[in-house]
Order: C-alpha cells, then structure tokens, then sequence
C-alpha cells in the first residue's frame, strides 16, 4: 500500500532524529578521539623524562631498570586505555540506543497513521451523514414550510372569499331591507295621500309579486274596493284615471321611480319593468299612434285645402278680378291683372 | 489525512521546536567549549606538576649525595606516574562530562522531534475533521 502524505512526513522526520542523534554521537566521539591521543603521547613522555632528567644529572638507566619504568607506565596507561574504550563502548551504545529507541518509536508512530486514519475516515463519515441529514432536514423543513404557506395562503383566499360572501350576503340583504322599507313607506305616503289609493295598492302588491302581475290586478282591485256597480257608474274618463293613479303608484312600488302621470310615459315605464303596457289607459301603441297621426295630417290637409278655396273666393269677390268657379277652380270676369298681382301668403 | 501543514497549530508547533533544538545545540556547544577550556588550562599544570616532580625525587636523593641510584629513578618514575594519574582522572572526567552533554543534547532534540511527529499525526487529523465540518472532501 502506497505510504499517505503523514507517514511520507514521519519518514522524513524519523530520518531528520536520527541524523540529529548521530551529529551529538559523531561530536561526542571527537572528545574522546582527542583524549586518546592525548594519552599516547603523554605516555610516550611519561619515560623518556625520568630517563632525560637523569642523564641530565650524569646518571645512566640501565635498560632494565628502563623497561620496568615502562612497564609500571604502561601498566597504568592500560588502565586508563581500558577504561576510554569502555567509556567509549558505552557512549557509542548510548547513542545507538537512542538511535534505535526513537527509530522505533517514529516507526511506531508511522505504524498508527493508517490507524488514526481509519478513524478519522469514520469520524468524517459521520460528519457527512450528519451534514446529509442536517440537509435532508432542511430540505423537509422548507417543504413543510411551503407546504403551509400554501395551506396559509389557500385558507386566506377562502376567508377572504367568506368575507366578500358574507359582505354580498349582507349586502343583498341590505337592499332588500331598504327595498322592503322603501315599499313600506310608499305604501304608507299612498294611505296619507289617498285611503283609497292605499287599500287598493295594499292589496294589489299582496297578491302580485312583481308589477307585470300588479298590473294586471290593478282595474279589478280598484272595482273590488269601490264596488263593481260604483265602479260602473264612474264612466269611463273617471274609471281610466283612477287606473292611471293606480298604476303610478304600483310602477313607484315596484321600481321606486315615480311613475309618470302621462299615460304614454306610464306605459313606458310599465313594459321596462315587464307589465303590459296596454293596461295603461290613454297609452298608445306605435301603430295606433301612426294610424292617429296620418288621420290627423288627413284631416289638416283637407282643412287647409278647404280653407285655400275659401281665402281665394273671398279675395276675389268684390276685386273686379271675375268670380271663381268653385268646383272647378277657374276664374271668370273681372281685373285679371289686379289678381295676378294678389300678393297670397308664401304657404299657399 | 491531508499534510499537517495546513493547521496552524503545527506549524507553530515546528516553529517552537526549531528555536528548541537551536537553544539546546547553543547550550551544549557552550558546555563542551567550557569543559575543553578547563582541560586546555588544566594540561600544562599537570605537565609542570610532572616535572617537579621528578626534579623534586631527583634533588632530595642528590642532597643526601646519592646520584647513580636506580631506587632514585625508580622514585622519579613513581612521583611522574602520580602526576600522570591524577592528570588522567582529570581528563576522564571531563570527557564523561562532554560525553554527558552530547547524549543528554541528542535525548533532548529526540523528545522535541517525537513531539513533533505526534503533533504531525493529531494535525493531520484536525486538518481532515475540519475540512470534513467545513463541507471540503
């Protein structure tokens, strides 16, 4: 298995201790290197002075006596050479145990890295199913919250659609209270104005719901109050009256306009509001209106020609102008030139 | 795991340990120059020491009028050896003392340098945790 990034680091680190315990070893080891020699070359010394200082005073050293001095020196030189190499055994085997103890140790520690690692990947396993869920979570709770914005929203249009009913509802209700109120004071102005008007309009609206059905109720109403045989009596002229009266007060009753007093106007205002206009007395239809009005443009026509031949004979009698033949139109006798000069109106 | 490098604790950690081991190279090589001083001053002493010594032996065997004495010799080498010895055991114990520095030195920067690698492992993972908390695989 390749090494990962920390054992590669402990490798060069590991390398870096043991190099550092081998310089304080190899430095350590120059000491000891100088104090040998130093020895060497004082027991080279350590004779030859006892041998020159007694030369010096005109003594010669048997060479026995010489080779027992260099025994005993050396005897003791050995003693020390002994004790260098086992200080120096001893510092080199220090060294080499740190050496080999803290090698081991940064193996060991090299050893764990895939231990610590492991864990570590458990350790950031859990960390992701933490962060998946803490997500998982977030994303339900956003959900949940959309979810009852929507609710909230959807429940705020049907209150507001509750309120704009209930606001209808109240409304409608308002107008037909004022509606019913407005009845009940016309009904009331009708009895103040005329009892008769009052009873009959009473009873008519209490059997007819709308003025297409009062309408129709109006003439037999009027003749159950007044009695069929007064009602009889009256002639036509009072009869269709009291009809019209009747009918203004059932258009006002119903439409809450006042109805007209002109009977054309009030058959109007009878077929808007769905009544048969007919019922109204003195209302025309448009073709008996036309009949009436080219009887009537006869009948001026006829009038005006009639008054024409009238003007024209009087003009011309007496004016020495000749008689006119009245059936025939001509003129007879008299100052011709005088009638030609007749100034007539523009309209003849 | 990522490097270490990348927390802040161990990079002042390896900081620490540089300016460590440096105080502790300065302290020894102080110690050790100290100690080869003493050795240098203490030499010449011993050698003079030496020498009067045998020219002590020698003059008190030539006041009593003994010259050509090989027990004189015998003396001088013994009074030179004495010197030799105790210059010796001045030498050996200086040398344990420098010996001493150097191992205590090398077992102190081993100390530091093991800290170190542990420092390396717990940073490596405290890098890897934290990348993994702050949302970076």
């Amino acid at each position: 298995m390749a090494a990962s990034t920390t054992q590669k680091e402990i490798d060069a680190q590991k390398a870096a201790l043991v190099q550092a315990i081998a310089q304080q070893g190899t430095d350590g080891k120059v000491a000891f290197e100088a104090e040998q020699a130093r020895r060497a070359e004082a027991a080279k010394a350590a004779a030859a002075a006892v041998v020159e200082r007694s030369q010096g005073t005109g003594v010669h050293t048997p060479s026995a006596l010489l080779a027992q001095i260099r025994a005993q020196d050396n005897a003791m030189n050995s003693v020390y050479q002994q004790d260098a190499t086992m200080a120096n055994t001893a510092y080199k085997r220090a060294g080499d145990l740190t050496t080999y103890a803290n090698a081991a140790y940064m193996n060991q520690a090299r050893a764990a890295v895939p231990v610590v690692e492991a864990q570590t990947a458990g350790q950031i396993a859990q960390i992701r199913a933490q962060q998946e869920e803490a997500r998982l979570q977030r994303e339900e709770a956003a959900k949940e919250r959309a979810y009852n914005e929507k609710m909230r929203a959807m429940e705020m249009a049907d209150r507001k659609a509750a309120i704009e009913g209930r606001d209808a509802a109240g409304a409608q209700k308002f107008l037909q209270e004022g509606q019913a109120a407005a009845r009940e004071n016309y009904l009331a102005e009708a009895y103040a104005n005329d009892e008769l008007t009052g009873v009959v309009l009473k009873d008519i609206t209490d059997k007819a719901g709308n003025l297409s059905q009062a309408s129709r109720l109006v003439e037999r109403s009027l003749r159950d109050a007044i009695g069929a045989d007064q009602w009889k009596a009256q002639g036509p002229k009072r009869r269709a009256a009291a009809i019209r009266e009747a009918m203004r007060y059932v258009v006002g009753y119903y439409t809450g306009k006042t109805g007209s007093s002109d009977a054309q106007s009030l058959g109007y205002q009878v077929r808007k509001y769905g009544g048969d206009p007919s019922l109204v007395p003195g209302y025309r239809s448009a073709s008996e209106r036309y009949q009436a009005d080219a009887a009537r443009v006869a009948e001026a026509r006829a009038a005006a020609a009639e008054d024409l031949q009238s003007r024209l004979a009087r003009e011309l009698s007496g004016s020495g102008i000749g008689q006119i033949n009245q059936s025939s139109g001509a003129v007879s006798g008299g100052n011709y030139r005088k009638f030609q000069s007749a100034r007539l109106p523009w309209r003849y | 795991m990522p490097s270490a490098s990348a927390d802040p604790a161990y990079l002042a950690y390896l900081r620490s340990v540089g300016v460590e081991e440096a105080d502790l190279q300065n302290v020894a090589a102080q110690r050790v120059s100290a100690l080869t001083r003493q050795l240098a001053r203490g030499l010449p002493g011993y050698a003079q020491q030496r020498t009067d010594a045998i020219a002590g032996v020698g003059h008190q065997f030539e006041d009593r009028g003994v010259f050509r004495s090989g027990n004189r010799q015998i003396k001088q080498a013994d009074a030179a050896r004495e010197i030799d010895r105790s210059r010796n055991e001045f030498e050996v114990g200086l040398r344990d003392q420098i010996a001493g520095t150097y191992l205590n030195t090398a077992a102190d920067i081993a100390r530091l340098r093991r800290g170190l690698a542990e420092q390396n492992i717990n940073s490596a993972q405290n890098v890897a945790l934290a990348n993994a908390n702050s949302g970076i695989y």
